[in-house]
């Protein structure tokens, strides 16, 4: 739909000059691209534009610039249907609201075309223009969000040290797909640089081109992964692809003319014109404003947020000092009896890891029942998760807090609410949900969706669930490779256990291998994102905070 | 190519374009599509460098391994499709590894100087230019197809084996990780990634289309070169010069793109027009390009059919022990006599074993292992076939054969060929397989396995509720 360098009103002429209350002539448009726009921006609306209440209930309570990030992108379009099943959840059915919308667009659609049938409008040109503005700016919020976690960098931490002693055939597909990007700093770094052009790039009208090749190629690529591994998070992506590759197409038939049959092309893209002068002041500040507040300003909220708060996937606080690492569980007994070690027991415990952070864990021969959801951020210590999802292999992940002077941890199970919580997590309500919800109740209640988390942006809830049993443990350090415990079993049952640090060295810190030479292994993983003290605390930090991702 | 041969051997192109009309304009000393200097000192240091960092035929050790290329395997084949020239010992990581192509630029620099001197006078090299474009467009292609094809047909990154499945995720080299991270993708990810190649190398083969083939192959270069920088897989330097090939292609049609695009004006289309001086010239221009399109062809077929009828990479020959595929606890351990107790620390004594359906067994146990730490390179040979335990720092790898008459099994290490292990097995009625024995030193072994059943959650998946171990 780019015009040609025929039409009066092209040439390259900056018509914004001209004052004169010009009506500007557009070339027309044929009927079937007239449907197309129809039906295309129809459709493209009800994917962006937020028709959820939630949103308007978020909008007001809007204390700090953090919450219009909050609030901004992933939060429009309306979703007719839960998807069910299989296929919905993680296959090509998760689609089916953009199935449904599709539809709609093409009935309603025929609908404005039938009322239009007579109409002497023969194009659409600033329309789309305007259906291309909301479009880019939607894209590029959802797309920068994504690219400041990378370079802050949290989105992929590293593998912690109770993954790296996880089996292969132990690791759900979706940790493979994050583990690989969280395992190179500088990686995931570029990536969100280059998310982070790709975003910027589409504020502005000259580089919309490529940015949304950038967009559409990344995204493509996001999207298919998900659907490789299972990730879950294919929808948004797909969705950022979909409109990306929507903003290329005027740039199409100019593409073909130029490179495929060879003709020299003068392009005109429509810009908009503004009659008064307030118009153009009031338009070129907005633009000014938009990129301001969501390029630099959204970086800064991003990083700010990240240092000093605790929000994050891996926990923040301190672990036991100098406890990190992996131990062999040299001696234990259980009410006093010792019990030496087998691969098969499921009760006394194979080995013991101490994280960076507080948390422990332990290893018996025993079914587990699989944590097997995102784990995306959270706010206090105890309920991050990330590390613990998508990993079988026995292991029990707890949560420590220490008490220096008495010498204990107060431990509690990290995977204690899976009684209360499934895979797939409950959803927000959907438009077909809340009618039939209020149908059922009768108009009694509002549907209201205060517990709903933020949609699409990975799920880290917790669910509700009662009082988490915990359980104090004692401590001794009598060297600094050996840890003795002592408390009870989450059985009821009292043990003793004499850890050992094994000293070794694991092949993913190798560096620089070169066959016959001698190995270089480089520094170990640790926590490698900036923080300040106050982010360390471990606990909640300020209380109007939303739970996000 | 002097202008005045041109001009007497010019004979109209099929669609009557002449570019005597461009070779006339310069006679009569119109400059208006003169390069300028930096324009012709660059495009002599570039050519001059590309040539010698991507003709492989430049190479004699080339032509040594055409000569002995098994067209059967497509390993072989895929070799000459990598191949580039070694002019002098490289090692294979660190700003060392660049050596070859420092040593090129170097060359280039002195040659495109000594050129600008003999060539003063000249205007413009848009001939030139155009072959240059061409060389590195089709050596693009097949490089790129090349490695494509490995992963429509997913050969380069296979599914992990059982071996796999009992390693830690933490004792592997991270180029390896990213190989199992990419095998164990599903809804044919390695495939589309793979197809994606080959069509960005395949449209670089036609003019037409070429830019659109650039650009999908330097988004496709970009990713591959990043990834084999963070990840150690070996191939950085090749990466580098086929992503330096593509950046150069695209800087062709950098500014029509950007000025249709970025500038929004007047964008000018590739408006150059080859002319051959002889029919036999087109003649030879078709025939060449047909051999290429043919060679491909034929690649890809070899591919196919050595997916399809072989293991690679991994073992062809089948275990040679009936029905022993699985993963063995080892319930029991005695060496020389002595018994050692279930231990994670034990430096002797065997934790678990994985026999796999190819005669391969892997041994957990904490004893020192030589780590195969290179990513091998790409061969037929099954003394080559080093992929399932290379990178792999966890197990200990063995080879075995099983003589079911006398039954004997008998190991021979992978990790270190030194090793090799001869044992009496036999079965008990528990099912258990108890392994009797010496090794190379002499050492005596007993080692009774017990069969485990055990479910991955690798395989499982995460769409419903587990509860495993």
């Amino acid at each position: 739909m780019a015009t040609i360098a025929v039409s009066a009103a092209s040439g390259g002429s900056q018509t914004n000059q001209d004052q004169e209350a010009t009506n500007q002539v557009f070339p027309p448009w044929t009927a079937w691209q007239r449907v197309f726009f129809r039906v295309a921006a129809l459709f493209v609306i009800q994917l962006t534009v937020p028709f959820r209440a939630q949103f308007y209930q978020r909008l007001f309570p809007i204390h700090s610039l953090r919450d219009v990030y909050s609030i901004a992108g992933g939060s429009g379009g309306i979703s007719y249907l839960t998807p069910v099943g299989d296929s919905g959840r993680w296959g090509l059915g998760s689609f089916v609201n953009w199935g449904i919308a599709l539809v709609v667009a093409i009935v309603l659609g025929g609908i404005w075309t039938w009322f239009a049938r007579n109409s002497k409008r023969k194009e659409y040109t600033v329309a789309y223009y305007w259906l291309r503005l909301l479009t880019r700016y939607w894209v590029a919020l959802n797309i920068l969000h994504y690219a400041y976690i990378k370079i802050y960098p949290s989105q992929m931490p590293y593998p912690s040290i109770s993954n790296l002693h996880t089996l292969v055939g132990d690791t759900a597909p979706y940790r493979y797909y994050w583990a690989i990007i969280g395992l190179s700093t500088w990686y995931q770094v570029l990536l969100g640089c280059v998310e982070g052009v790709a975003g910027s790039l589409l504020f502005f009208r000259r580089t919309t081109a490529i940015g949304a090749l950038l967009n559409l190629g990344m995204l493509y690529n996001v999207a298919y992964g998900n659907f490789a591994y299972d990730g879950g998070v294919h929808l948004l992506s797909a969705e950022i692809s979909l409109l990306a590759g929507f903003l290329l197409i005027p740039y199409i038939p100019n593409l073909y003319r130029l490179l495929i049959k060879k003709e020299d092309v003068v392009p005109d893209y429509y810009r908009p014109t503004f009659k008064l002068k307030w118009q153009r002041y009031a338009f070129t500040g907005f633009k000014y404003v938009a990129w301001t507040l969501f390029i630099p300003l959204y970086l800064y909220s991003d990083i700010h947020h990240f240092l000093y708060t605790n929000q994050s996937k891996e926990p923040r606080a301190p672990g036991l000092t100098g406890a990190k690492g992996y131990y062999n569980v040299t001696e234990f007994k259980l009410n006093g009896k010792d019990v030496p070690y087998s691969p098969l027991d499921p009760v006394r415990w194979h080995d013991v890891v101490f994280e960076d952070y507080p948390t422990l864990t332990y290893k018996v021969d025993k079914a587990l029942p699989i944590r097997l959801e995102n784990g995306g951020q959270g706010i206090s210590d105890a309920e991050k998760r990330y590390e613990l999802a998508g990993f079988a292999g026995g292991r029990t992940y707890l949560h420590y807090d220490i008490d220096a002077a008495n010498q204990t941890l107060t431990v509690q199970d990290k995977n204690s609410d899976v009684a209360t919580r499934d895979a797939s997590g409950p959803r927000t309500p959907t438009l077909l949900d809340q009618i039939l919800k209020r149908v059922a109740d009768n108009g009694t209640a509002p549907a209201s969706s205060a517990n709903a988390t933020t949609p699409g942006r990975g799920r880290g809830r917790g669910g509700k669930r009662g009082g988490v049993k915990k359980l104090v443990w004692h401590y001794s350090r009598p060297s600094d490779s050996r840890i003795i415990l002592t408390g009870r079993t989450f059985d009821n049952q009292e043990f003793y256990a004499v850890l050992d640090r094994v000293d070794e060295t694991q092949a993913i810190h190798i560096s620089s291998p070169i066959q016959g030479d001698p190995l270089i292994y480089g520094r170990p993983f640790g926590r490698r994102y900036p923080v300040t003290d106050r982010s360390f605390d471990g606990t909640t930090d300020a209380p109007n905070r939303t739970r996000e991702d | 190519m002097s202008t005045s041969s041109v001009l007497e051997n010019a004979a109209p192109l099929p669609d009557g374009n002449f570019t005597h009309a461009s070779i006339a304009k310069q006679d009569t000393g119109d400059t208006s599509s003169d390069w300028s200097l930096p324009q012709k000192v660059g495009f002599r240091l570039a050519s001059i460098f590309f040539a010698l960092t991507l003709l492989a035929p430049l190479d004699w050790k080339f032509w040594r391994e055409l000569i002995h290329t098994n067209w059967a395997h497509f390993q072989d084949v895929f070799r000459l499709t990598a191949a580039v020239p070694q002019y002098s010992y490289a090692p294979k990581w660190g700003f060392a590894s660049f050596r070859n192509v420092c040593l090129v630029l170097l060359v280039a620099a002195v040659g495109a100087a000594v050129w600008s001197y003999l060539d003063r006078n000249r205007r413009q090299y848009n001939v030139l230019y155009y072959w240059l474009r061409v060389l590195l467009r089709y050596r693009l292609a097949i490089g790129l197809i090349g490695y494509g094809l490995l992963q429509v047909f997913p050969v380069q990154f296979p599914k992990p084996t059982l071996s796999d499945l009992h390693t830690n995720y933490g004792d592997y080299l991270q180029w390896k990780l990213y190989y199992l991270t990419n095998g164990i993708a599903h809804a044919d990810y390695e495939q589309a990634t793979g197809l994606l190649e080959v069509l960005g190398g395949a449209l670089l083969l036609w003019r037409t289309t070429a830019t659109i083939g650039a650009i999908i192959s330097a988004s496709l270069l970009f990713n591959i070169v990043l990834a084999n920088f963070a990840y150690q897989l070996g191939d950085h330097v090749y990466a580098t010069l086929l992503l330096l090939a593509v950046s150069f292609l695209l800087a062709y049609d950098a500014p029509r793109l950007l000025n249709l695009l970025v500038f929004q004006r007047r964008a000018k289309a590739d408006r150059f027009q080859l002319s051959l001086p002889s029919r036999r010239a087109q003649q030879l221009r078709l025939a060449l390009k047909s051999a290429v399109i043919v060679f491909l062809i034929f690649y890809t077929a070899s591919v196919a059919y050595g997916f399809r009828h072989t293991n690679w990479p991994l073992p062809d020959t089948a275990g040679t022990l009936k029905d022993s595929a699985g993963f063995y606890n080892v319930r029991e351990f005695t060496v020389n006599g002595r018994t050692i107790p279930y231990s994670l620390t034990d430096p002797v004594r065997w934790q678990n074993v994985v026999f796999e359906k190819w005669n391969t067994i892997s041994v957990r146990s904490n004893r020192p292992l030589p780590i195969d730490v290179a990513n091998p390179p790409i061969a037929y040979e099954s003394d080559q076939r080093k992929y399932e335990f290379a990178g792999n720092g966890g197990r200990r790898f063995y080879s075995y054969t099983a003589d079911p008459a006398s039954a004997t099994l008998h190991l021979n290490g992978e990790n270190d060929p030194h090793e090799s292990i001869s044992f009496q097995y036999s079965y008990a009625p528990d099912g258990s397989l108890a392994l009797t024995g010496a090794d190379e030193s002499g050492n005596t072994l007993h080692v009774v396995l017990d069969k485990i059943d055990k479910q991955y959650l690798l395989n499982l998946g995460r769409r419903h509720p587990l509860t495993i171990y």
